[in-house]
């Protein structure tokens, strides 16, 4: 079977002239190269399609429509600050915002100090290292990593020396609209030995704009020891698209713990690509996922163990209801030489109506010996032994649902124990819930 | 005095199976009424069919709580209205606060009864010093909602409930059971300091052991589905020497 993407031409020749026009402004003098090669592959595979066995469960068929033509560079709108608090509820809080994918300088708040570095991607972009940059060359199941190499317009660079504790939560905010409109961050994050951070992405629509294609890629590099708490929410407006795409080096020793949340757009996907460089990692996957009208909203994890002794922790959450479309897709890969692996990854699914939907595929490759894996899925309604329970101490039927839905949703929200992450979750989740922010 | 509960030739069926067989029961204000019977004599159903569940359904008779047609309210109306039902099985909540649940539920009472919600701080002095009494860990107020409690513990936290919401109607669905004979005095002593002369209670039990805590102004004993004797507290001595087989006569009641 030809499981080949069919590149869509319309798309491919919008984007290729898109970047005859705008090579010359984009960020980077030394990554001319890297951007064209990354067209270049791209052009090979298109967007991605259900063809694809990796993106079987969503069709980006709305992106394979419309010619989203990437964003230059402009001037920013204005953008309420009260909205910045709003997305991001956090008091203290180092932040960098981004509109269309231009770095808003009075809206940010940079660092620099000993050991810190926090500001935008396109001013240290000559000094980067192109290997530290995921460029989609793993197959037609990246071609929006590809797309997004190629158009990288900013983003954040956080970069953390030896031993630097930041105890400020670092908030990046990506503001995209306009019609057709496609926006490419970038953001880079280095964490060198036993250095730790907490990174909050947030996704939103610009406002009363047309809604856009946000397209943002992490890179995040943990070196031995270092711990990283990274926050991904997706809460664009209805109509707009979200990939989102996380690749995470694991040095020995590294905690990496993500949660993802999705509550907007039309379409979202948010991805993780995890691999351990070295032995005695950790990683904890966690997120949620929030559809109704027509949503859908795909979390897909890769998870590779090719060393000993390393741990994936994975629980993600959904709740769909309308018309809402849910996936779940985890692989863990545990290569024969990682003994002493310790996966876990699970799955749950709540319906709430009969014509929503959930996908779920939690996947195990393992191939050593000597390793505690499980894995789980489930989907289902709402337990009526609760919904009674709390009806019978005098809640009606609808209070009783919305109290079991975010306790549900905050079951796995409660597994973040960092403070100012949990409370920006928490926000997103009441707001989808109909609910006051306490 | 008013009556609480009237209860008259109640019937009721579960999945097409008759259960209540024509229940006759009055609990005057003021009262506690302990309800005895062996496994399947419909103790349970009762309590369900005072609370309001899905699927048990009534073919037969009426309720009359405090003169109104309980039959005709929703349970969380019935709820709002003063009826609690301390359950055998209690249920947990992941993700639920024990507190956000019961601040909720209390306040949904109180609103329907047009009197003033408690605020934060109101709420958190009343549970403290009902925690207290219970013999119970603060902590019980920020855990998910019977989530890793142990079974003595979730019975505590029912009564626990059950005092912050003042209920004029309790029903108490075998809260004996698994429960050690120092949880057992404790959360009699919880009971017995909630009885006052506009409140009654229907204390259910397989044991005669709670009511030497909780002693009642009346004991019924329900089997295959009907109330077959009534009496004083004596009765249960007398369940204890001769068992239910001895009074229903039936052979096959253990």
């Amino acid at each position: 079977m030809n499981t080949r993407s069919q590149p869509s031409s319309e798309t491919i020749s919008a984007h290729v002239a898109a970047f005859d026009r705008l090579a010359v402004s984009l960020p980077g003098t030394g990554l001319a190269q890297l951007r064209a090669d990354a067209l270049d592959r791209f052009k090979q595979t298109g967007i991605p399609t259900r063809r694809l066995e990796d993106w079987k469960f969503t069709g980006l068929d709305a992106l394979g429509k419309a010619v989203f033509s990437p964003a230059a560079a402009g001037g920013a709108p204005e953008v309420d600050v009260a909205r910045l608090d709003a997305l991001a509820p956090v008091a203290n809080a180092v932040r960098l915002v981004f509109v269309n994918g231009c770095f808003a300088e009075t809206l940010s708040s940079p660092l620099t100090g000993t050991g810190v570095k926090v500001g935008p991607l396109a001013r240290a972009l000559d000094e980067v290292d192109p290997d530290a940059l995921s460029q989609g060359d793993e197959g037609a199941a990246h071609a929006l990593v590809a797309l997004n190499a190629a158009f990288m317009s900013d983003g954040a660079a956080i970069d953390l020396a030896a031993d630097t504790v930041l105890d400020r939560p670092i908030v990046i905010i990506d503001l995209s609209g306009g019609d057709g409109m496609a926006v490419h961050t970038r953001n880079l994050i280095r964490l060198g030995t036993r250095a730790s951070a907490t990174v909050i992405e947030v996704h939103a629509s610009l406002g009363p704009t047309a809604p856009a294609f946000s397209n943002s890629v992490a890179d995040i590099t943990l070196a031995e020891g270092a711990a990283l708490w990274h926050g991904r929410i997706a809460a664009e407006d209805e109509g707009a698209l979200h990939h989102g795409h996380a690749s995470v080096r694991l040095g020995a020793d590294a905690d990496y713990a993500s949660f993802a949340i999705s509550t907007g757009g039309a379409l979202s996907r948010q991805e993780s690509d995890v691999r351990f460089t070295a032995t005695g990692g950790r990683a904890r996957l966690y997120g949620a996922y929030l559809a109704r009208g027509h949503q859908h909203m795909d979390h897909t994890t890769r998870v590779r163990h090719d060393h000993p002794g390393c741990t994936t922790d994975e629980l993600f959450k959904g709740v769909m209801e309308d018309h809402g479309h849910g996936v779940f897709q985890g692989l863990v890969h545990v290569a024969p030489q990682a003994f002493g692996t310790n996966a876990n990854q699970k799955n749950t699914n709540l319906l709430l109506s009969d014509r929503a939907v959930a996908d779920s595929k939690p996947e195990l490759e393992i191939l050593a010996d000597d390793v505690k894996c499980s894995h789980g899925a489930t989907i289902g309604d709402l337990d009526p032994d609760e919904i009674f329970y709390l009806r019978a101490r005098g809640l009606d039927g609808d209070a009783a649902r919305r109290l079991l839905l975010t306790g549900y949703v905050e079951d796995v929200i409660a597994r973040v124990d960092d403070d100012a992450l949990a409370t920006v979750l928490r926000a997103h989740a009441a707001r989808w819930l109909g609910q006051e922010v306490t | 005095m008013a009556n609480i509960l009237e209860i008259r030739n109640l019937h009721a069926t579960v999945q097409g199976k008759e259960i209540l067989k024509g229940v006759d029961l009055v609990l005057p204000a003021g009262e506690v009424h302990a309800i005895m019977g062996p496994n399947g004599s419909g103790k349970s159903t009762l309590s369900y069919v005072l609370a309001g569940r899905d699927g048990y359904e009534v073919t037969q008779g009426e309720i009359l709580y405090q003169g109104r047609d309980l039959l005709a309210m929703e349970a969380d109306e019935r709820a709002r209205a003063g009826i609690f039902l301390a359950f055998q099985y209690p249920v947990e909540i992941p993700g639920v606060a024990n507190s956000v649940f019961l601040k909720a539920a209390v306040n949904a009472g109180r609103r329907a009864r047009k009197q003033p919600e408690l605020d934060a701080m109101d709420f958190l002095k009343r549970s403290r010093a009902l925690l207290k009494e219970l013999k119970m860990d603060e902590k019980f107020l920020n855990r998910p909602v019977n989530v890793g409690f142990s079974g003595g513990e979730k019975k505590r936290n029912e009564i626990f409930h059950m005092a912050m919401m003042e209920p004029n109607l309790a029903i108490l669905d075998e809260t004996d059971s698994g429960l050690d004979i120092d949880a057992l005095r404790i959360v009699a002593e919880g009971v017995n300091a909630q009885r006052g002369p506009d409140r009654a209670m229907l204390v259910i039990t397989h044991y005669q052991r709670l009511l030497d805590y909780i002693v009642p102004d009346r004991i019924h004993v329900l089997a295959n589905g009907r109330v077959v004797r009534s009496g004083g507290k004596e009765l249960a001595l007398e369940l204890e020497r001769e068992g239910y087989a001895g009074i229903t006569g039936d052979k096959s009641a253990a």
